[in-house]
């Protein structure tokens, strides 16, 4: 019977911590994210790649913190940066929302000013 | 003196033609500006059609934006004073020149049209009355200041908090965060009896169903604002 292993595991880790550095680069590379924005996303996928390629390290990081297994540990790492993540994406969308305030109360202002030139063209026309 | 009428208006077909002939026969000392908030109803036909002063947002930015913008035209336009009046008719422009005095006199920098000092005219409903007590506590347990009529969107306000409000404003429910960051920012904030009516078309910017996000966001923000503003000794 086909039974998971502990290196087959840490294979699958690898893999999947490589896919994501490649698509992380990839969106990069074509600027499809800023790379302020990617920082995050790099220090996380790098974090995973460590952790498949020293599993050594998780076994000693999942000791000193009491965590009884050590993919837990690889959860709980996984689970604090996904936080991180959504938190900074809060705090990039507010700023995104006050320039969007910005921008519309600048159209709307210019937009008035551009509505009386056009009158006053028009009026000289005639 | 250049006083400036800012009038927020948001789906007011019915009522804002009438709030803006009785403002011009009550206080044609002053003039005005609608901010039509993206409405959807035929409001902006009206504003053009009658030729009124007025501005378009593009989109829909809430109260507190479409205010603020109102703040920056008269900030770039150089107006003395910016009173702020709904343009549901709730607000008598016949008090106009009341809310402007103290203003205009220097002796105070905001001045809230307020219901609950005379307490005459439209009281609104006791749950609102229930949470704009609520609001006015959190204010004075906060910055020290009481001011009864928290919601009020009755204000006039000078020079120096037009600029203040050009550049900081609150989103959503601005009135009551208003007061405080005015009073946190050392601006001398009292308040002026008047007389309110019923809405006359339109519908709140409060409902029902939002009230309780109302206050909740609001309370947030207060406390929020209170730890986020170093407090400055201003004129008190």
């Amino acid at each position: 019977m086909f039974q998971w292993h502990d290196n087959d595991l840490r294979i699958l880790l690898i893999l999947g911590a490589i896919a994501l550095f490649g698509m992380i680069v990839y969106l990069i590379k074509h600027k499809k994210i800023e790379v302020k924005y990617s920082i995050i996303w790099l220090a996380f996928s790098a974090t995973m790649i460590l952790f498949a390629v020293f599993p050594y390290l998780v076994l000693v990081l999942g000791d000193i913190s009491g965590v009884a297994n050590p993919v837990n540990f690889i959860f709980m790492t996984l689970f604090v940066f996904i936080l991180l993540i959504l938190l900074s994406v809060s705090a990039v969308i507010s700023g995104f929302s006050t320039k969007i305030k910005r921008l519309a109360q600048a159209n709307a202002l210019l937009e008035k000013r551009v509505r009386e030139l056009e009158k006053e063209f028009e009026n000289k026309g005639e | 003196m250049k006083i400036l009428v800012i009038i927020p208006c948001y789906n007011e077909q019915e009522s804002i033609e009438r709030v803006v002939a009785n403002l011009k026969e009550q206080a044609p000392f002053a003039d005005y500006l609608i901010v039509n908030d993206c409405s959807r109803d035929n409001t902006e036909k009206i504003l053009c059609a009658n030729g009124m002063n007025y501005i378009n947002n593009p989109i829909n930015l809430g109260i507190g934006g479409g205010v603020q913008a109102g703040y920056l035209y008269a900030k770039q336009n150089g107006y003395d004073i910016a009173v702020q009046m709904d343009g549901d008719g709730q607000h008598d422009p016949r008090y106009l020149a009341k809310v402007c005095q103290p203003v205009i006199d220097g002796e105070i920098d905001m001045a809230i049209g307020s219901r609950f000092i005379e307490k005459e005219g439209f009281q609104s409903s006791f749950m609102r009355r229930l949470g704009i007590n609520i609001i006015s506590l959190l204010i004075k347990i906060l910055s020290g200041k009481k001011v009864y009529d928290v919601t009020s969107g009755y204000r006039a306000c000078n020079r120096e908090l037009i600029e203040f409000f050009a550049d900081n404003y609150a989103d959503d429910y601005p009135e009551p965060e208003a007061i405080m960051s005015c009073v946190l920012n050392g601006y001398r904030v009292g308040e002026v009896p008047v007389i309110m009516e019923e809405r006359q078309g339109g519908v709140s910017s409060i409902r029902s169903l939002k009230s309780a996000y109302y206050m909740i966001k609001v309370c947030l923000a207060l406390v929020v604002d209170r730890i986020s503003t170093k407090r400055k000794a201003g004129k008190n």
